[in-house]
Parts: structure tokens; C-alpha cells; sequence
């Protein structure tokens, strides 16, 4: 039914636009979109999500690249780990019970909506100082400023810089703190397997927070750091003939054209009020899961 | 726009425009172009022979034998499949490249990701 297959991309752009205007990816809205509204059991909507996840996580990368704000570096040390925990997610996903997973995709909606009701209310705080040149002065000084740990023998790895347009200066900037990184990455990974979601919510804050990387950077490395998490355990679904062509090929191209609107207008459209709207949304799906509604 | 010299401070910190982006960036924008002809020409074709979705599990690898014969449910696996060798091409490029540089740490690194990526792909298609 042609119709069935059009509807079906239509709900993943929707899904990809909404996850990519909230920073949050596709995937937190197209499992519960394919369980709730098409009654696919979880399995299956997990499969086509981390397909789409690949797609949304290449594309967005493409830019992220030719900006250099992706460190390569760094995400190649951390996805040994994450790779690792995606792959046990998926292998993991095939023998939970499906109550099993509805309720931790639930939890990790929940956790999703308290993240970003911190960072609405972090975003309050006393704005920065100086003209765009000093801030960016200022910022990689803040990144370089060196941590009160033993100097690793990573470090020159963890490095990085990159130009940033709105501060209109180069950001140069020291990963630390790579074990907390690296464990955070293990967790990312199988929350990414089990439950067919990026995994960034979990990546971001711990690259920009702990191992002190400006938000961009880890925003950019963590996207593409996320196809490959996705692809690890795609590859399991695959093989356990969980990933229906039929079903994540519509997914895939929706979700990757809905992401690309929705980070063109998220760019222009962010404001606490929407991070409300989505904390809101998130909190509401969730509840829907667990009540096990369609 | 950034300032050239910028730019090229950003290369020679191996950065934005330096051979291991570059070569990433490439590998990534020749996945995408190629997944999305793909997935696209499977969908025209479901639409034209009036496919449905179907809740029923697929393995996608039967269904690429199905090729000559131009199934969509083909077409749809191969772009599939295209899309999720996407990353792993892209850690192979890296590595390459890194190990090209004489970058020990990192080049061991993106090979431990590929070492574990295969054992995933071998997995699929192996079983």
C-alpha cells in the first residue's frame, strides 16, 4: 500500500525534524512513533531507528567535518568502548522481554527531559562578557587551563581546535578525564543497542562537562561518534533479521530529510519556551509507553 | 567565512581541511549519495509494485540474491547495507590515515573499532 510506505516517511521526518530541533536525534521519537502508532513490536522499531540514526549521524557529520569541529581523535579512543556496549546492547535486546525495554526506553525518556530542563535553566545564568574575539580567547584558555590530575599519556591525543563563526575566533581546547569518558561510552553504547537511540544525551554532557570540551565540539564529535555506535548494533539486529528493508528504508530517508530541516530552524527557532514544549513532549510519550497505549 | 590563516593553522593541527577530515568527509558524502540512490530506487519500486510494510521480520540478506530480478525489497537491502558500512568505511579511512601520519595511539584505536565492527559484520552475514 503506497500510501502506508509515504505516511510512514512523512511520521519519520516528523520524528527527525522534532529529535534534531531538541539536539536529541531522531530516534528518541521514532521508536515510540513506530510502537505506538504502527504497533510494531520494540525489536523492530529499534532496528529501523538505529538504521536511521546511521543516516541522520552521516549527514550531520558531513558539515560538523568540514567545519573540524568533530575531533576524530577523540572519538576513535572512545568508540572502542562504545562499540563494545552497543553490540552487547543488541545482543542483550534479543533476549529482554519487551516490557523490558518499553520500561528502559521510558526511563531513558525521562532522563532525556531532566537533562534538558537543567540545561534550560543553566542557560539562564549570567551571559559571557567581551566582544565575540575575547570570548573565544577566553574559551580556549578555560579548555587549556590545565586539570588538577596527573597529565595523561593521551593528552596530546584529546587536543583539538576548531573555528567557531559565532565567536569569530580559532577554540583551541584539552580533552581530560578520558576513564570518565571512556565509561560514560560504554553506558552511551548500550543504551544505543538496546534501545536504538544515538546514545548523545548520554555523550554530550559528559564530553562538554567532565572531560571539558566546548559544547560544539562535543556536540559534533558525539553525531560522529553516534553512526558508528548505531551501525555496531545495527549489524546485530541484521542478523537476527530484526531490520525489515521494508519498513527502515522509509524510516531512514524521512528521518534523515526531517533532521536536516529541523537543524536549519532549530538553529534560528532554539528558546527555553520550545525546550519546555519538548520536556513536555518527552514526559508525555513516555507515560503513553509505559501505559502501553496506541 | 574563516581566515585563511586560521585555516591553515587548523590543517597543520590536523583539523578541519587537513588529509584525515578530508578523507572522512569524502568517504561519508560518497555513502550518502550512494545509500540514498539506493533506498530511493527500492522505494519507487515498492511504490510501483504496490508493496506494504508488513510487520513480519525480513532477512535482508535473503532478499539480496533477489537482485537481477530488480525486487525492491533488493534494492532496499543493498542501500541499507551501503548506509551501514558508511561509518565503518569512514574508521577505516581515518585509520588509514592516521597510521599514514605515524599517529600509533590513534591508528591502534581506529583498528581495535574496526577489529570490533567486523566481528559484527561477520556475524551478519555469517551468522
Amino acid at each position: 500500500m503506497a500510501s502506508g510506505i509515504l505516511a510512514l516517511m512523512g511520521i519519520a521526518f516528523v520524528a527527525g525534524f522534532f529529535g534534531s530541533m531538541a539536539g536529541l536525534g531522531g530516534g528518541i521519537f521514532i521508536v515510540p512513533a513506530l510502537t505506538l502508532l504502527y504497533h510494531y513490536p520494540m525489536r523492530y522499531a529499534v532496528a529501523a531507528s538505529l538504521a536511521a540514526v546511521v543516516g541522520t549521524s552521516v549527514s550531520g557529520s558531513l558539515h560538523f567535518l568540514q567545519a573540524g569541529q568533530s575531533n576524530l581523535r577523540l572519538a576513535l579512543f572512545l568508540e572502542v568502548l562504545t562499540t563494545l556496549g552497543a553490540m552487547g546492547g543488541g545482543v542483550a535486546a534479543a533476549w529482554l522481554p519487551e516490557r523490558a525495554l518499553v520500561i528502559l526506553f521510558s526511563g531513558v525518556m525521562f532522563y532525556t527531559a531532566w537533562t534538558m530542563v537543567r540545561k534550560a535553566t543553566r542557560g539562564r545564568a549570567a551571559p559571557p562578557q567581551g566582544t565575540a574575539p575575547q570570548q573565544a580567547a577566553q574559551a580556549s584558555q578555560a579548555a587549556l587551563d590545565p586539570p588538577s590530575d596527573p597529565p595523561s599519556p593521551w593528552a596530546a591525543s584529546l587536543r583539538g581546535s576548531y573555528y567557531d563563526p559565532a565567536l569569530q575566533g580559532q577554540v583551541a581546547y584539552q580533552g581530560h578525564h578520558l576513564a570518565a569518558g571512556l565509561a560514560a561510552s560504554v553506558v552511551g553504547g548500550m543504551v544505543s543497542g538496546l534501545l536504538g537511540i544515538g546514545g548523545g544525551v548520554i555523550k554530550v554532557p559528559v564530553m562538554n562537562v567532565i572531560m571539558g570540551l566546548p559544547l560544539k565540539a562535543a556536540t559534533a564529535t558525539s553525531t560522529f561518534m553516534v553512526g558508528i555506535t548505531a551501525a555496531a548494533s545495527a549489524f546485530v539486529y541484521f542478523a537476527n533479521g530484526y531490520l525489515n528493508p521494508y519498513l527502515a528504508a522509509p524510516v531512514v530517508l524521512g528521518a534523515v530529510a526531517g533532521a536536516r530541516v529541523g537543524s536549519a530552524v532549530g538553529r534560528r527557532a532554539s528558546s527555553v519556551a520550545l525546550t519546555w514544549v519538548f520536556v513536555v513532549l518527552l514526559a508525555f510519550i513516555a507515560i503513553q509507553m509505559l501505559a502501553g497505549r496506541g | 567565512m574563516p581566515d585563511p590563516a586560521e585555516t591553515q593553522h587548523a590543517v597543520r593541527e590536523g583539523g578541519a581541511g587537513s588529509p584525515l577530515y578530508r578523507g572522512v568527509h569524502q568517504v561519508f558524502a560518497v555513502g550518502m549519495v550512494v545509500s540514498a540512490l539506493l533506498l530511493g530506487l527500492g522505494l519507487i519500486l515498492s511504490l510501483l509494485a504496490g508493496r506494504t510494510l508488513g510487520t513480519q521480520g525480513v532477512k535482508p540478506l535473503a532478499l539480496l540474491g533477489n537482485l537481477p530480478s530488480g525486487d525492491p525489497g533488493a534494492f532496499l537491502s543493498l542501500g541499507l547495507l551501503a548506509l551501514l558500512l558508511t561509518p565503518v568505511a569512514g574508521v577505516l579511512r581515518a585509520t588509514l590515515q592516521l597510521a599514514r601520519e605515524r599517529q600509533g595511539l590513534n591508528a591502534l584505536a581506529g583498528l581495535a573499532v574496526l577489529a570490533i565492527l567486523t566481528y559484527g559484520i561477520l556475524r551478519a552475514f555469517v551468522g
